[in-house]
């Protein structure tokens, strides 16, 4: 979650929080500007469906004004923020029949947002090839345990390290990286047979 | 043997991508890669993972989400309690509308017994120049 226009010691944050707490609703307008895409994107790396993370991302700023009271302006904005958006899309996913199971379209929604898979040098074949894996990379992605996918997203999509993960899990971050290790494992074997 | 080494080596391809590796760490991967067939094809499709988890661009969120939220909130900070200085202020116009009202009351009353009491005064005389 990388905002834009926000300074790199968070006292701007902490100046918007405050306002916000004043009732200044500009602020928290400003805020909602700056942090909604890593909002919008941790949720939607992990459920999948892009109108649901749209839902889910106003949730969770929902969720953040009324909670507003309890941050701690000392502490840095990015991962409170990221707590609840992960939060968020893990309750939703948690309170579905089958978290595990995406839509279809949700899986080539995902893969449709990659990058070229290969250098055009490479040849039709390797690029094939890269697809072919990126489309089972993203496939098995989406049916991990709900807990394993978030902290691989949180670790190598938003580039959070463990301990910030554990703390957003509410587990230790030797646990966050456990799971994130098994999620991997997991990718890995889906790939056995195509690579 | 190679057992303890194959699991070393897994470790160590798990953790790709968490942080810079040692270099002797790397060093041992890469010469056991090369005699193990099987941690070699992990390693493989180990970092196909970690490249196809990299590849994703970055998602933009949809226009409508700022306008969404301010639109659900702007009508509860409209009709919510206002913020302590707000309440202060209330208060105090709260004091002054009563201050106020005090002494119109008693300006009122005031005026009520004045015109009484020279009502009254005003009968006597009319009565004392009867009697005279």
């Amino acid at each position: 979650m990388t905002p834009r226009g926000l300074s790199r010691d968070g006292s701007e944050e902490a100046r918007l929080v405050a306002r916000c707490r004043q009732g200044d609703v500009e602020a928290f307008a400003a805020l909602v500007e700056r942090y909604q895409d890593g909002v919008y994107r941790v949720i939607y790396r992990m459920v999948g469906d892009r109108e649901e993370a749209r839902d889910l991302a106003q949730e969770a700023f929902i969720r953040a004004f009324e909670g507003l009271g309890t941050f701690n302006v000392k502490k840095p904005f990015r991962p409170w923020m990221s707590r609840i958006a992960a939060n968020v899309a893990i309750d939703y996913l948690r309170r579905q029949d089958h978290p595990n199971d995406v839509q279809l379209e949700a899986v080539f929604d995902v893969g449709a947002d990659r990058e070229s898979p290969m250098p055009e040098s490479d040849g039709p074949e390797s690029a094939a090839l890269s697809r072919e894996v990126s489309d089972v990379v993203w496939r098995e992605l989406l049916r991990l345990q709900v807990k394993w996918r978030a902290a691989i997203v949180l670790h190598h999509m938003e580039g959070m390290n463990y301990k910030e993960i554990g703390d957003i899990l509410g587990v230790p971050g030797n646990t966050a990286k456990t799971w994130a290790h098994r999620a991997k494992r997991e990718l890995c074997r889906s790939l056995e047979g195509v690579i | 043997m190679k057992e303890e080494s194959c699991n070393m080596a897994m470790e160590a391809i798990e953790s790709l991508g968490d942080t810079r590796h040692r270099r002797d760490g790397w060093l041992f991967l890469r010469r056991h890669v090369r005699r193990c067939s099987d941690c070699c094809a992990y390693l493989t499709r180990m970092e196909s993972v970690i490249e196809a988890l990299d590849e994703l661009q970055p998602v933009s969120a949809p226009d409508e989400i700022l306008e969404a939220v301010m639109g659900r909130l702007r009508p509860r900070l409209l009709y919510e309690s206002p913020t302590v200085e707000e309440r202060s202020h209330g208060h105090r116009g709260l004091l002054v509308l009563a201050g106020a009202a005090g002494v119109g009351v008693g300006v009122a009353i005031a005026l009520a017994v004045s015109r009484h009491t020279v009502g009254q005064q005003g009968d006597e005389e009319l009565a004392s120049i009867g009697t005279a």
